[in-house]
């Protein structure tokens, strides 16, 4: 009996292998597939470019751009606080007033003095 | 990838280039795998439409498995067999919990009987198999399916029915010697001589 079933099996075998599919039912695997195939990453659409972006490109980047706005707050400082020892240098190159000495580096002195 | 190219590549390749968005990825695999889930669960189910629902659904999981489907840990035809395993078997449980005779199902051929049945007596043969196989346990069905129709190894039906190979071992020996025994007294009718 064995040998029956190992010729039903072969039998089986090759009934199985002649199955063919419909093609509605491979259209509708594919139609599913389509369905949940994930889409290509697109790239992400090109940024607008913004007013500052164009404003630092023009001064050569962001960073040429941060140099030159420190300059430019320090100087305005300057001129609304006017320094005594740079009020007396610039009274000196303008020739409102004479110049004997210019402490350049005011602080030095206590720091050398000897107890 | 140009489809003689995919003709030549792995199942497992085939579905990280369908998770790439590849549009021939799915038509190949489709082609592969449809008919090997459909052949085996029109032999668990013994019914074509509904081993047609099978083979969608299960290829339906793999399609939504795809972008997640780890390369090396399985490989996509023990997968597929292993969902349409426990597709047929919720089938199964459904149909007996509606106290179908399964019997009664199996006993006649269907219309869509494969053109390689061409006599009669081939297809009493194959009705009698049927109507065996369907009066097994649903473990030990699958395990003779998987081992002496499907011809995997007993490794690849381990894993499908996740149990080890030792169970796998006796399922398929207490499954061959159920069949024989179911078959025995219609040997005659079966046009198989007596001994």
């Amino acid at each position: 009996m064995t040998h029956d079933l190992d010729d039903l099996f072969a039998l089986a075998k090759a009934q199985t292998a002649a199955v063919v599919p419909s093609d509605a039912l491979i259209a509708r695997v594919l139609a599913d597939g389509a369905r949940e195939q994930p889409r290509t990453p697109r790239s992400p659409p090109a940024a607008p470019v913004r007013f500052w972006m164009r404003v630092s490109a023009w001064f050569g980047g962001g960073g040429m751009l941060a140099g030159m706005g420190t300059a430019m707050v320090a100087g305005l400082y300057l001129g609304f606080a006017q320094p005594v020892a740079l009020l007396q240098l610039t009274d000196a190159l303008v020739g409102m007033g004479s110049l004997d000495s210019v402490d350049l580096m005011p602080g030095v002195d206590a720091l050398l003095s000897e107890e | 990838m140009a489809r003689d190219t995919l003709a030549v590549v792995t199942d497992e390749a085939l579905l990280v280039l369908y998770a790439n968005g590849d549009p021939d990825a799915a038509r190949v695999l489709a082609q592969r795998l449809v008919p090997r889930v459909l052949g085996y669960a029109a032999r668990l189910l013994a019914d074509r439409t509904e081993a047609e629902d099978i083979a969608q659904e299960a290829m339906l999981r793999l399609w939504r498995v795809a972008p997640d489907w780890r390369q090396g840990e399985a490989r996509v035809s023990t997968w597929m067999y292993r969902v349409a395993t426990n597709l047929c078997t919720d089938r199964l449980r459904m149909r007996k919990r509606r106290q179908t005779d399964a019997l009664d199902l199996v006993a006649e051929p269907e219309d869509s009987a494969p053109a390689v049945v061409t006599t009669l007596i081939e297809a009493d043969r194959m009705a009698a198999l049927t109507a065996a196989l369907a009066a097994l346990p649903d473990r030990q069905r699958e395990a003779v399916v998987l081992r002496h129709i499907e011809q995997l190894t007993n490794p690849e039906i381990a894993e499908i029915l996740q149990i080890g190979v030792e169970a796998v071992e006796s399922l398929t020996a207490r499954g061959k010697r159920a069949l024989t025994a179911a078959l025995a007294t219609q040997r005659t009718a079966l046009g198989y001589e007596e001994t």
